[in-house]
């Protein structure tokens, strides 16, 4: 069998994966929020019984369940996600509206933790077990080991009120976004620096290293051209990983910082039990999710040839 | 060990980070704008579908209603009805001021007012609180300047109600629908929204609002409203200077703050007032502690109101006893009360037979350290509660549906200075009515059918005294709430939350 | 043939202080955890009051080391009062309680469904793992902080419940890690041996290959503990943690929000303890895993 039809069969399975992967998730956020009662008493608040029946009907509250799930995902399908009880808008314009700004502030946290996390992982491990190591290590802790929202308020102690250099809320500037990418990074560097010091040092002690070396190549070509993109297979999988995390994640970075993404929205639906917006966040990070992973894996596949087919995502 | 001590090092460094204190805030010059820092976003602009507080803002800034409050004396002025003058029990008739325009330049008359009741009316447009609206029976146009509102039943709210009732351009809403409107809104108020959506809501002063009536013409130019939704960024944000005004910051921050001399903090009453319910009423289980009203007597001993009032609300917060705010018409402010006595409180508990006390459950949504002290309280006469915290209409899903045996609660009767509010909303037979006593309901009922002031204190006192005699609740205490502003912002403080930022000015 | 022997024939728990203590990063990470561990066990006696008891005339006192002249100070609250005037000693102490309860409760019972799972799908193969590889998509693939938020949110807040949510999305980690060992050793000599000579498939699961997962089960765990302590402290934060009058050092830190600015002490306190013991844990995991043997 050829290696490309290998990799046709490998997308294939994946892509197969992917779908049943989304539809379970879409069973899964549907019924999740099904548990949150009648919602047409908790939306009613202080009306009269009639009132509660209208709303019943005019949310199709009153279907049997099974009619409600495929209106609700016959109509997802379409884009079309329901109408916040809370906006009184499209879920879909809403999200729509939010979405841009959390990518944003995702991505810059993504960047920001690679370029904290990629040469410092591989001065890790070039100086595996010395003092540099350690204190590299002991770094990426701090990150691990502190309450996102503590580092929070720590940075705009500094930040803002100390310094005074940056804006303490507001996404909509991209100074204001410094502060909560800088607090999200933190908390994504300790894996992505783990990862590629793992990964290099398995490199740098690999068979095809030391073959370089006795070659006689310059150490920073071996260490740039060959032991960084062995590392990179990995951290491209956990990258992405944690790019889908972010995106679902940062509940507690945007109500600090006061930024109107998808975060802080989907927690607002929550505490108004805004019953379609939640369904709809759920659904769509996690679509996201499902498509970074797929990309990332067929990225994996790509880069690597040797790529074992079938590895978990 | 080097791993240890680094580690120690950085701990250090955590530890010391936040005790090396605050450089003091440099107030911004007065560049013709006042940010405001909100905890809310408003979900749409259109004030019939945002709800809360700052839906009701929203109200005051960019529309007008037919009446105006004034937020120091409670009383009613003329804003859009220059005169109104009940004709019977059932119809009030209004005067309608001359040339006030909308945003747009049309004409008010009217036919906007007839139009408003009748989109806010119709069940179709689901408005936020359609309370407000559901008591109008119908509207007659007389004249474009005179109208007659008949209601269904006789409504001594009716004022009340139409305060919280903004004109809406009959014209332009009918043309872009309610929709577009949200996006677009169009009103009579003193300010325009110029750009909206999202976290930040700017709205420039309208040059051409009407003279005479209660509102003027702002004195700042923009007035930008951002939503920062976290209270200790609120704060961050004071002390830096990027927000020159808040509201509803926690007691202890608010102390804080009164020390940055760049800062004003003013402690204020509402007409919010806490209280915790108990289920007596609403199928309560046979076996509950609560039936016995020797416990909710205890219940009410138990609790050192005074206490947590001046810990957590501050000095302007007095303990209430009648189940109503003490600036609202027909609320007790007399009734003797439960005084805190732990002693009295178990006695009464031995008496009704849990002498070892019990466990109940208890539900709250707001103030987590209130909730946690009377928990305190609570344990030292041996009652044990055992905490739900929830979203609020999950806890009001619960107190309907009869779980919630105790429920932290407060009310702020949506800024309507009537004791007929608060009680009907609670002991009128509602679901929200945990006590289903047919005398208090009946006694509620009188006051809200009755247009005679003696008629209506008389009932409502007697409702109250009932209540508290029973011991239905346990009344806690009025809960006001703590401005902050730059030291040079001139904003009056009003008695009802509904700030009046057209009558900010920098000093 | 001697490895697969040495492998079959390492039994469970010989030897495992050595293996525990190996290096000084995991004596050190150990130190740490074993005195919170005591401090957590020992709270009733440790603690000068109890956790709960308020006073609302003594709140908000701060600790003598922050006073200055700490010979001369108040010692009767060695680290002040919170917001309520309750010991925040007292408070600290009893908190470690449930802070390693949820900790310790939330990964045990998610590495009980990790490696069910796990092994299933790596001894059984084919379609069985096909099912399971894609059910840890489906976990992988679900915003979990959402799921949590609204799982506590709409069933309440009761400790079980923190554990239990928590547990019902830690454990993937645990199914990929024995997954991948299982399939190692399922074609082993010592695994084969023993079916044929008529082993059935739990003894096989249970006695053979479940021994060989313990080291690489325990970095993960390590791991999962640091994740639930930190995630139970996000909910607090959100106000959806533990439940009063049960104290971790999560709800400390969130209920200590306000404060952070001008009372900066009740933050820095629980929040210092909570990075030295998850600090700990880490540092406790690095050594397992840079030690003989472990499965990265």
């Amino acid at each position: 069998m050829s290696s490309r039809t290998a990799l046709a069969g490998y997308v294939v399975r994946r892509l197969g994966m992917a779908v049943a992967v989304l539809f379970t998730i879409s069973l899964v956020s549907f019924f999740l929020l099904k548990l949150s009662g009648d919602l047409a008493t908790s939306l009613a608040r202080d009306s009269s019984g009639a009132y509660v029946e209208f709303l019943r009907r005019q949310y199709g509250l009153d279907q049997p369940i099974v009619v409600q799930y495929g209106q609700w995902l016959g109509r997802a399908m379409t884009g079309d996600l329901g109408t916040s009880f809370y906006f009184n808008e499209p879920v879909a314009a809403l999200f729509a509206a939010r979405l841009p700004v959390t990518m944003l502030l995702s991505l810059m946290a993504i960047v920001l933790a690679l370029a904290i996390s990629l040469p410092l992982g591989i001065l890790a491990a070039l100086n595996e077990d010395r003092l540099g190591d350690r204190l590299i290590q002991l770094f990426a802790l701090s990150g691990q080991a502190m309450p996102v929202f503590w580092s929070s308020y720590l940075f705009i102690i500094f930040f803002a009120l100390q310094l005074r250099v940056l804006p303490i809320s507001g996404g909509a500037s991209f100074a204001g976004l410094v502060m909560p990418a800088l607090t999200l990074a933190l908390f994504t560097m300790p894996a992505l620096l783990r990862i590629t010091r793992a990964g290099m040092s398995d490199a740098l002690a690999s068979d095809y290293v030391r073959t370089a070396r006795a070659k006689g190549l310059r150490w920073s070509v071996i260490v740039t051209r060959h032991a960084l993109r062995n590392a990179l297979v990995p951290l491209i999988g956990i990258a992405a990983v944690q790019f889908g995390l972010l995106l679902g994640g940062s509940v507690v970075v945007e109500t600090i910082f006061a930024i109107d993404g998808i975060g802080y929205f989907s927690w607002q639906a929550i505490s108004q039990n805004d019953f379609p917006v939640v369904q709809a966040t759920v659904l769509v990070v996690s679509a996201f999710y499902v498509l970074l992973t797929l990309a990332a894996d067929l990225l994996s596949a790509w880069i690597d040839p040797q790529f074992k087919l079938g590895r978990p995502a | 060990m080097k791993i240890f001590r680094a580690l120690s090092f950085a701990l250090a460094l955590g530890v010391a980070a936040p005790a090396l204190g605050l450089a003091p805030a440099i107030a911004s010059p007065a560049d013709d704008t006042l940010t405001a820092a909100f905890g809310f976003q408003l979900p749409t602009l259109d004030s019939y579908y945002a709800g809360g507080r700052e839906g009701y803002l929203l109200g005051l800034l960019a529309f007008d209603a037919l009446v105006y409050r004034n937020p120091n004396t409670l009383e009613f002025e003329p804003l859009l009805a220059t005169d109104w003058r009940q004709i019977d029990p059932l119809t009030l008739e209004l005067d309608l001021r001359q040339g006030v325009k909308f945003h747009n330049g049309d004409d008010f008359t009217a036919e906007d007012v007839a139009y408003t009741i009748a989109f806010a009316a119709d069940p179709e447009n689901k408005i936020f609180s359609p309370e407000k609206v559901v008591w109008i029976d119908s509207v007659e146009v007389l004249d474009p300047y005179k109208i007659r509102i008949k209601a269904k039943q006789v409504s001594p709210m009716a004022l009340n109600y139409l305060i919280q009732i903004p004109i809406l351009p009959a014209r332009y809403h009918a043309a872009v629908g309610k929709d577009e409107f949200g996006q677009k809104p169009i009103g009579t108020g003193p300010y325009l929204v110029a750009r909206g959506g999202g976290n930040t809501v700017t709205f420039t002063a309208n040059k051409d609002y009407f003279d005479g009536g209660a509102k003027s013409v702002p004195a700042i130019g923009t007035l930008v409203y951002k939503t920062v939704p976290d209270v200790t960024t609120q704060v961050a944000e004071l002390m830096a200077g990027s927000v020159d005004w808040a509201y509803y910051i926690p007691n202890d921050l608010a102390d804080q703050l009164r020390l940055n001399p760049d800062l004003a903090v003013t402690n204020a009453e509402t007409f919010r007032v806490g209280f915790i319910t108990m289920n007596v009423g609403n199928n309560p289980s046979p076996d509950s502690p609560l039936l016995d009203k020797r416990v909710r007597q205890a219940l009410n001993h138990a609790i050192d109101r005074a206490a947590i009032a001046k810990a957590l609300y501050g000095d302007s917060a007095t303990v209430i006893n009648a189940p109503c705010s003490p600036f609202q018409f027909g609320c007790l402010t007399d009734l003797p009360g439960y005084e805190y006595d732990p002693a009295k409180a178990r006695a009464l508990l031995a008496e009704a037979g849990f002498a070892d006390g019990f466990t109940i459950d208890v539900y709250g949504y707001r103030s987590r350290p209130v909730a946690d002290a009377i928990l305190g309280y609570l344990r030292d006469v041996g009652i044990t509660g055992n905490l739900n915290w929830q979203q609020y209409p999950a806890v009001v899903k619960a107190r309907r549906d009869g779980e919630a045996s105790l429920v932290i609660d407060d009310f702020g009767s949506s800024g309507i200075a009537d004791a007929g509010y608060i009680l009907s909303y609670f002991f009128a037979g509602t679901s929200d009515d945990l006590v289903h006593d047919d005398e208090v309901t009946a006694l509620v009922e009188a006051g809200n059918t009755s247009i005679d002031a003696d008629v209506r204190l008389e009932a409502y006192g007697d409702a109250e005294r009932r209540i508290s005699d029973e011991a239905y609740w346990v009344p806690l205490f009025t809960m006001p709430i703590n401005y902050v502003a730059k030291g040079s912002l001139d904003i009056p403080i009003p008695r009802d939350e509904n700030v009046e930022f057209w009558r900010a000015a920098w000093k | 043939m001697t490895a697969a022997a040495a492998t079959r024939h390492r039994p469970l728990l010989a030897g495992l202080g050595e293996r525990l203590f190996a290096n000084a990063s995991m004596r050190a990470g150990c130190t740490v955890i074993l005195v919170v561990a005591l401090l957590a066990v020992f709270a009733p006696w440790l603690a000068p009051y109890s956790p709960e008891a308020q006073d609302l005339t003594l709140r908000l006192m701060p600790p003598p080391l922050f006073g200055g002249d700490w010979l001369h100070a108040d010692w009767s609250h060695p680290l002040g009062t919170d917001a309520l005037g309750r010991d925040y000693l007292s408070r600290l102490l009893y908190g470690a309680r449930l802070t390693l309860l949820i900790g310790i409760g939330a990964t045990a019972l998610s590495s009980v469904i990790g490696i069910t799972l796990g092994m299933a799908a790596g001894y059984f193969g084919g379609r069985v793992e096909m099912l399971i590889g894609f059910i840890i998509n489906v976990r992988l693939s679900m915003p979990i902080m959402l799921i949590m938020l609204s799982l506590v949110a709409l069933l309440g807040n009761s400790t079980w419940l923190i554990m239990l949510v928590l547990s019902g999305f830690l454990w993937d980690r645990f199914a990929v890690v024995s997954r991948a060992v299982t399939m190692q050793l399922r074609d082993r000599e010592f695994v084969l041996a023993a079916k044929a000579s008529g082993c059935g498939d739990g003894r096989i699961l249970f006695g053979e290959i479940l021994p060989n997962l313990v080291r690489p089960i325990l970095v993960v765990a390590t791991l999962e503990v640091a994740h639930a302590i930190l995630l139970e402290s996000a909910l607090s934060f959100l106000g959806l943690g533990v439940k009063a009058p049960g104290v971790s050092w999560g709800l400390m830190i969130a209920e200590a929000k306000d404060f952070v600015f001008f009372q900066s002490w009740l933050v820095t306190i629980p929040g210092a303890m909570i990075f030295l013991l998850v600090g700990a844990i880490n540092l406790y995991c690095e050594g397992l895993k840079s030690g003989d043997g472990g499965v990265r």
